[in-house]
């Protein structure tokens, strides 16, 4: 067990960083497709195990050639649509499909005869294949992570053992940080989100009813993952996700509705697979605290939140403030595994029904914090 | 002026409401509303109905079950409207009977009676559709949704509400105190007790995967009902395949009355008769078969009015 400078002591715990990869993904049951499959099969591996990419594995090289994830899905959507009467959609085709590789171009020349899925992998270059040894400790891989990348194969002797994503080593940084966070990591927590830069106001942003070739569109032209959904007064209604693009695979006729078809589809199968619905919305205001963001990306398992703030200072309907009656202000024990006594949260740290969006917390922003 | 038991004769038999009706009976209902506490207090006998989101055949089925309103006292703990493909015809009779009878049906607020919500979840679509692209009545309900009440005791012993507990509030005071009529919020009390789950794996209480909310332990539980003086806490919220979950030893129910939930889940639903001796015996039901002729369909598209078969 080696002495952390920063935790003098006999028996000090490791600092988080120092954890090698391979901890992260012991009992891990890797899940792979064949790269020879078809693009619905890797679809389906997808949706059926609730993941968002898979390594493709060449059964006669023995090798691996690539991860499929839902990006290529959404750059093979658009290039199979691509000629749409619409002259904007062809344009942003045009723009995606440029963007991408000498595979791609090929893809289109061969005139997409094969429907295989190594065809697909590493075409919208999001996700490059990326894999570390099982000793790499987090240090680097959060490195990694923190330039955009999302998840890291760990490898050993050509195998790969496990698939260490972004959202596992927050977890783990969480479960653990009680007990070796640092001074500097416990202020950066502590601190609001304005100040840490992540009000940017530059969000991508689409209308309920845009189509939704032009949301992928917009997903591979900016290489992000999500796309705020703000109605006419611009207030948010509504987050798409690259994630909702795996129901395009199995309800092909949503490829030709809006967005918002598509989102309601999406957490019409979640609210049923798991008998409970989300929120709408998951957002925070910019007084919030980092830590209070981090808890909700946790919580939630999503990959960001939104940063939204009210249009104006708007007047509550009534009288009496939402604010607590008149008690003293009390710590309730909220157990988050380790966080031990956390108060309540602030109502004012939630983003409203009203606010337009200003910012976004991804788990690569909270990563990068961590490192700097 | 409003003839609400024509209103009601035309809803039994599956017709909507005009736009105009919708509005005066959504107009009176606050009215009535507003007067009504945060927290209501009822007697038993007292038949408690969990989520019905838009199923209006089932909705049927549960008053051909447990007995027509008002001769039957019910309870519902919210979530009208959202996924099902009648959340109009739905929350429309529930309406015009609370209006008809303040007395004899109460309605508690679920997450769903929520604007945000409904955009994402179905009613604001199905009302756009049924309404020939006009919002108005999508509006009118949002608005009246603000006005519902929040939570009931039964016989000053068993607790009622959508959800579940906050910890924001360790006595039902607390909850008296607020001010409800508002949109419901990301966080806070109102949005607790609206959005939070029962967790039998926890002490105290967790983040919510749902996004708002907590969970909440067994613990949580006792503590609440010994402070408040109570024997039992019921709420909805969360599907149960069996149609109700007993939990925690008794201490807290989940009733779930959507059955066969979106047309495609296969679960049963229940309603729970509280007899006067606050005896609680759940009475599970499976689908109409109205409700399994939608199975396969899309949506209807909005027709004037629909008959039974």
């Amino acid at each position: 067990m080696s002495l952390d400078s920063s935790h003098p002591g006999l028996g000090a715990a490791t600092h988080w960083l120092d954890t090698p990869a391979k901890n992260l993904v012991e009992s891990q049951k890797v899940i792979q497709v064949n790269s020879t499959s078809t693009i619905e099969h890797a679809c389906d591996v997808l949706i059926k195990h609730n993941i968002q990419s898979v390594p493709l594995y060449d059964p006669q090289t023995k090798t691996y050639v690539g991860m499929f994830d839902l990006h290529d899905l959404a750059t093979y959507i658009l290039l199979k649509r691509g000629d749409q009467d619409d002259s904007a959609l062809q344009l942003q085709a045009a723009a995606a499909r440029s963007s991408n590789s000498g595979l791609a171009r090929d893809a289109i020349m061969m005139g997409k005869r094969s429907d295989s899925v190594s065809l697909l992998s590493d075409m919208s270059h999001m996700n490059p294949f990326y894999s570390v040894l099982p000793e790499t400790t987090l240090a680097q891989v959060v490195a990694v992570f923190a330039r955009g990348t999302h998840r890291v194969a760990v490898m050993e002797d050509d195998t790969v053992c496990g698939i260490l994503s972004q959202t596992r080593v927050i977890r783990y940084f969480f479960e653990h940080c009680s007990e070796t966070l640092s001074a500097k990591e416990s202020r950066l927590l502590d601190t609001p989100l304005r100040q840490l830069g992540l009000v940017t106001n530059d969000v991508v942003k689409v209308k309920p009813q845009s189509p939704v070739l032009q949301a992928l569109a917009l997903l591979e032209r900016w290489r992000i993952s999500s796309l705020a959904i703000v109605d006419e007064e611009d207030r948010i209604v509504g987050n798409l996700s690259v994630a909702d693009v795996k129901y395009l695979a199995k309800e092909r006729k949503l490829a030709s509705g809006t967005c918002m078809e598509l989102v309601q589809a999406a957490r019409f199968v979640q609210g049923m697979r798991d008998g409970r619905d989300r929120a709408a919305v998951f957002s925070v205001r910019p007084e919030a605290t980092l830590r209070y963001a981090l808890t909700k990306l946790i919580a939630t398992g999503a990959h960001r939140v939104w940063v939204t703030e009210p249009r104006h200072t708007e007047e509550r309907r009534g009288s009496v403030a939402v604010d607590m009656p008149p008690m003293p202000a009390r710590r309730a024990s909220v157990s988050s595994t380790s966080m031990q006594t956390v108060p309540i949260a602030p109502s004012h740290y939630a983003g409203s029904f009203n606010d337009m969006v200003c910012g976004v917390v991804s788990l690569t922003d909270v990563l990068r914090l961590l490192v700097d | 002026m409003l003839d609400v038991d024509n209103c009601l004769e035309r809803l039994y038999s599956g017709k909507i409401l005009t736009e105009a009706e919708v509005g005066q009976v959504c107009y009176s209902l606050r009215l009535l509303l507003a007067d009504e506490a945060n927290v209501v207090a009822i007697d038993a006998p007292v038949t408690v109905i969990g989520d019905v989101h838009g199923q209006f055949f089932d909705l049927l089925e549960i008053f051909s079950i447990g007995g027509p309103c008002p001769d039957t006292n019910y309870l519902f703990l919210g979530d009208y409207v959202d996924r099902g493909h009648h959340s109009v015809e739905t929350i429309s009779l529930l309406a015009c009977l609370k209006l008809r009878y303040p007395r004899r049906i109460h309605l508690l607020r679920g997450n769903h009676e929520s604007r945000n919500i409904t955009k994402t979840y179905g009613f604001y679509a199905e009302c756009m559709q049924k309404y020939q692209g006009s919002a108005a009545v999508w509006r009118e309900f949002t608005d009246l949704f603000d006005y519902l009440t929040l939570a009931v005791t039964i016989d000053d012993s068993i607790f009622c509400v959508h959800g579940g507990l906050s910890p924001s509030i360790q006595h039902v005071d607390q909850l008296r105190v607020l001010d409800r009529f508002e949109e419901i919020p990301h966080e806070g009390a109102l949005a607790d007790i609206l959005w939070s789950d029962p967790d039998a794996e926890i002490k105290t209480f967790g983040r919510s995967q749902r996004g708002a909310g907590y969970t909440f332990g067994g613990d949580i539980v006792d503590r609440f009902l010994q402070i408040n003086g109570l024997s039992h806490i019921l709420r909805a919220h969360q599907l149960c395949m069996e149609g109700y979950l007993v939990q925690f030893n008794d201490r807290l129910s989940t009733v779930w009355s959507a059955p066969n939930y979106c047309y495609r889940c296969g679960n049963v639903a229940s309603l729970l008769n509280v007899d006067p001796y606050l005896k609680r015996d759940f009475i599970t039901f499976d689908a109409a078969p109205e409700s399994i002729a939608i199975v396969r369909q899309p949506p209807a598209p909005a027709p004037e009015a629909m008959y039974f078969l």
